[in-house]
Order: C-alpha cells, then structure tokens, then sequence
C-alpha cells in the first residue's frame, strides 16, 4: 500500500481531511477505541505485520514512522 | 488438534431468550462517548437490541424452560436423556453444579450423567466434542448439550467496550448417535493470553470485598469493577483476525474440503464488525456467514452458534447441501471450529422467557 492511500483510507477512518504525517496517530483529534479498531483491521487486511497492538501502536511518533515500519518487508 | 468423529447428529435444537429487550440508545448516556460516536460505534459494531435476563432470573431458569418445551413436543423423553452437559460461565452457585440442579427440577434418574464445563465462546464445539465421547460409551442414551449464560450481570453498564454487546440466553441441543458423515473439529488453546477476557474477582484468589466492587476509570473512560467482566478489545481482535481465517483454511485442507463446498458458515458473534472483517479475509460471502445475531439478541457466548444456526440455517433436500462450518473463538483464549452435516437437524426454534 502506498503512503498516499494509507494516508487516504486514515482520512476514511478519522472523517476528516486533516492528517498530518508528522503527527502521532494517537494525538489525532479523532482518535478513539472505535477509530484504533478501524486501524487495527486497515493494517490487518493491507500490512504483514499482524502482531501490532494498540500499545505498540502508541509508541510510534508519527504516522510517517508507522507506516515506514509497516512497509518494511 | 485435530479431531473426527463418526455417525454423531445434533437432531434439535430450541433456543431461550429471554423476554426482557434493551436498545442500545437506552444505554448510551453511561457510555463516555459524545452522541455522534456513540450512534457510530452502533453503526460500525451492528448494535441494535440485546436480550438480558431479569434480576433472579438464572442459567438454570432458562434451561429448563427449554427442556420442558421439548418434552412437551415429545422432541425428547425424559427416558432418553442420559446425560446433562452444560457449558457456562455463570452458575447458579459455585457449588453444586447447575447442571445438577436441573437434574432435579425435571425430575430426572439418577442414571443422569450431570456436567458444568466452564467455556465462553468456543463452548458450542468443546461442549459437542464432550458429547460426541460420552456418546461412544456403550448404549449411552441421547445427550442434552444445554450453552447458558447471563452475561449481562457481569458487565458494568459504564464500559462501552462490552455493555452494548452482551445478551442472555440458553440453547439446548439434542445430540445422539445416528449414521452421519464424518465430523471435523480444530481445537486450540491459548492460556498465555487468558488476561484478554476475565471477570477478575469473584472466585477463590480474590474473593468479593469492598474493594472489589469499586468502580475504577480506564484510559479510555470506561469504568468498571474487578467483578466485572473485562476485555482487551484491542488484542481479543488482532487474535481473532491472525488465528480464526487460518484455522479454517487448514481444517478444510486436512480433510481434502473446498470452502465452496461448505454452505454456511455459523460462526460465534461478537460484532458485525469482526464478521465482516473474516468474511473479508477468508473470502466468502456474507450470505453464507451471517451477522444478524448480535443486533438482536446480543453476544450471548456459547449460545451464540446454536440461535444463529435455529435463525439462520435453511435445511435442504439433498445431503451435500446441509455441510456447515461452525466456529467459536474467545474466553480462554480458545478458538475452534468444527465441519459438521445439519441434515438430520429435525427441529430447531427460538422460544422467549418472561
């Protein structure tokens, strides 16, 4: 998946155009238990990298680091 | 694990709900969610109404409200009943077990096998699996495999995480030896990961106190008791999605079956969400793998694969068309499922309890 559709399918999940890259995902204003499991399952159906939780997902510092780590083969 | 089994049947099934029906709208000012992400966290999750138990009302109230109906029908003869399993989470007591104390409330011989086995959301297989081997005992009567549970009093109605999802209900299964075609189980367990579903309190290691009862705020605003039941959303999901598609992929595999060949797929229900989500993942059709139990009578555990198949199951003339696939994952954590042929399911229905 490309980072322009992920950012795309983020700005699905968050309702919203405004995502910044640089920002944490979990600082997003729309951020909650309903938009984390959205998240959850987009890495889920498009990412190998099946074993990410919600805590491991918190420790990234930008959206840009996440998705770098989850395009690493 | 993977296991078969010979010439087993399940020929009935009756299903209790009971009578008493919440919206999930009456719910939602408990939640700490705004308006607008608690009609999306409806619309996302499927949530409609949930069936929920009065106050006294009990496993074993609603189990023998089934029973009786059976008898009543002459779908099964008190003579005929060798053995009462039942698989549950909520007993009416800790000691003795519930299933005993439906023994006798219906009267029934002391040559009545009575066993509780504690299961969530897999209980529908491992409670079939049980059956299956107490079945190949020599001239063992017919089994009634009763899943009951009332959930919803074990849930802290200020945690959106579960309050919205949980319902009440018993189901029994008549199960007994008849010709059949070969029956596949996968069985699997995982206790490493237990803490993801648990009711903290309650049993020996930390019994009822004053500061059980306590309500406590989580990260995400909910609040609930060490005598509530608790769950990991996050985690239980990322389980379900990494072990149930592959589960299925290599049952059907190993016994040389095409997913087409399956013609539904009854799986434990949750979520809509989380059904979507496998019907996605594993490619099938969300025709074949309804979704439609949470919405109206809530996740009732183990109860949950027998009321969608008395729902959802529409029996045909020719054998090969009535091969299903059930699957239950949860509590334990345990996931399983079983390939199974309905065709000598003769009575299936759902009846409520005021």
């Amino acid at each position: 998946m490309k980072l322009e559709k992920f950012i795309s399918e983020l700005s699905k999940i968050f309702e919203t155009k405004k995502i910044d890259i640089n920002q944490k995902i979990t600082n997003h204003k729309n951020w909650d238990s309903l938009t984390s499991l959205s998240v959850l399952s987009l890495i889920d159906a498009n990412f190998r990298k099946s074993k990410l939780n919600l805590t491991k997902i918190e420790k990234f510092k930008s959206i840009k680091s996440l998705y770098e780590y989850l395009s690493k083969k | 694990m993977l296991l078969n089994f010979k010439d087993k049947v399940i020929s009935s099934i009756i299903s209790v709900i009971p009578d008493k029906k919440i919206k999930f709208e009456s719910g939602m000012k408990n939640y700490n969610f705004s308006k607008d992400q608690n009609l999306k966290l409806k619309k996302i999750m499927g949530f409609g109404a949930r069936h929920v138990a009065k106050k006294k009302m009990t496993v074993s109230d609603l189990s023998i409200h089934g029973i009786k109906f059976l008898i009543k029908k002459n779908i099964i003869k008190k003579k005929d009943i060798g053995a009462i399993i039942l698989v549950t989470q909520t007993p009416d007591h800790i000691i003795p077990p519930t299933s005993n104390i439906i023994q006798s409330k219906l009267n029934l011989s002391n040559n009545t096998l009575c066993l509780d086995i504690n299961q969530g959301c897999a209980g529908y297989l491992i409670g079939l699996m049980v059956s299956f081997n107490i079945l190949n005992l020599k001239k063992f009567k017919k089994i009634l495999l009763i899943n009951a549970d009332v959930l919803s009093k074990k849930v802290s109605k200020f945690d959106r995480n579960s309050h919205p999802l949980i319902g009440d209900a018993a189901t029994i299964s008549v199960v007994e030896n008849k010709k059949n075609e070969k029956i596949f189980l996968s069985l699997n367990m995982d206790g490493k990961n237990a803490n993801f579903l648990k009711i903290p309190a309650g049993g020996i290691k930390i019994p009822f106190s004053k500061f059980t009862s306590k309500l406590k705020t989580d990260k995400s605003g909910n609040k609930r008791s060490l005598e509530n039941l608790f769950m990991k959303g996050d985690e239980v999901y990322l389980f379900i999605m990494n072990t149930v598609p592959k589960m299925i992929e290599s049952i059907l595999k190993k016994n040389k079956l095409y997913l087409e060949q399956i013609k539904y797929f009854f799986f434990h229900q949750p979520n809509k969400f989380i059904l979507k989500k496998l019907s996605e993942k594993m490619n099938i059709d969300e025709d074949k793998m309804p979704n439609n139990i949470v919405g109206m009578y809530g996740n009732s555990s183990g109860a949950s694969i027998p009321i969608n198949i008395c729902k959802n199951f529409k029996k045909k003339s020719t054998r090969k068309d009535n091969l299903v696939c059930l699957a239950g994952f949860g509590v334990g954590l345990t996931w399983a499922s079983m390939i199974i042929n309905l065709s000598s399911l003769k009575f299936k229905k759902i009846i409520k309890l005021s």
